[in-house]
């Protein structure tokens, strides 16, 4: 069982992606980072404040052998803001994942289809590993293929709400007629959540509000890892078959009747 | 003589024919992951010490912070 992930020529080895936002302390995350084993962490661009420099964010996550950064757009509100912040990103560290996320509206935070289309065709045709968090949407799934994304991120249920899969159904036709990596992204809450979504198929899942605003967050990312493993394990040892009606694990012999 | 920029949308003074190089060594301790912007254009690393700033020029510097 290889459980080596591929994204745009990229290998991780780890089908689990951290957001690095909302922990209480860089110390604090950089520690679940580590506990959860990841090979690719999310981060958001903000103005540099020169009246109060804050933690250095970059210095300890580029200090963690082999992990790999992947900005998002977060605060785009269109595709041309997107762009500009994808070649700020590049720019800034270097690195070919840009998570393309573009919400719009504060209230629901629900991503944008018409801009995220037109971003990732832009940033798909310039060399970055584009990875869009998406509506649960089976045919934007295909026209974001198209472009060449390097996976799609359909969102389990709305950022932050822990939520879980509610889009279910929807990810499920996605995985079915995908031919890049089915990531969930957002809304999941438990690491049952997350094993689950990899039993049926998806390539890794994002979180990051269940590990950072659980109460051990090093505890869940390793609890996380786990899940994930296990997941993956039972996609590649192949589920049973369901049924209608009860099959029997147990010889019926009747000798007790008789 | 002084030249006004704007810094992330804040009034900043520079002496005459300060470059990006001299706008970053002003800050302490150094930032280290950054990017800069001037008037809409990213400014690459290699060009921060040969880029001048004149009067009016809307300067953005950025940084990564926490983000899912």
């Amino acid at each position: 069982m290889d459980d080596t992930l591929i994204l745009g020529g990229e290998t991780l080895s780890s089908r689990l992606i951290l957001g690095s936002g909302k922990f209480a302390d860089t110390a604090t995350m950089i520690a679940a980072v580590k506990a959860s084993g990841t090979g690719l962490v999310t981060v958001a661009l903000r103005r540099f404040n020169p009246d109060q420099p804050t933690d250095d964010l970059m210095g300890p996550l580029m200090a963690i052998p082999g992990l790999k950064l992947m900005p998002n757009t977060s605060g785009a509100r269109d595709a041309k803001e997107a762009v500009k912040a994808a070649y700020i990103a590049r720019e800034l560290c270097g690195s070919r994942f840009i998570k393309v996320e573009i919400h719009p509206n504060p209230h629901h935070l629900l991503p944008d289809p018409i801009e995220t289309y037109e971003a990732c065709r832009i940033l798909a045709a310039d060399d970055f590993i584009v990875m869009p968090y998406m509506p649960a949407d089976p045919v934007l799934a295909k026209r974001l293929e198209e472009v060449g994304v390097a996976s799609v991120m359909p969102l389990g249920a709305a950022i932050g709400t822990g939520h879980g899969m509610a889009t279910r159904e929807m990810i499920e036709i996605i995985i079915r007629d995908s031919h890049v990596p089915v990531i969930v992204d957002a809304g999941l809450r438990a690491p049952s959540e997350a094993a689950a979504a990899i039993e049926m198929g998806c390539a890794a899942v994002l979180v990051n509000s269940a590990v950072a605003a659980s109460d051990h967050p090093v505890g869940m990312a390793e609890a996380f890892k786990e899940a994930v493993a296990a997941g993956w394990k039972a996609w590649c040892s192949g589920l049973m078959p369901t049924s209608e009606t009860a099959v029997a694990t147990s010889p019926l012999t009747s000798f007790l009747g008789s | 003589m002084a030249v006004h920029i704007s810094l992330n949308d804040k009034n900043h003074d520079l002496p005459d024919g300060a470059t990006v190089a001299r706008l970053l060594a002003g800050f302490s301790p150094q930032p280290k992951g950054i990017a800069v912007v001037v008037n809409g254009g990213i400014v690459p690393k290699a060009a921060y010490e040969t880029t001048k700033l004149t009067d009016g020029d809307q300067v953005e510097v950025l940084t990564f912070a926490g983000g899912g």
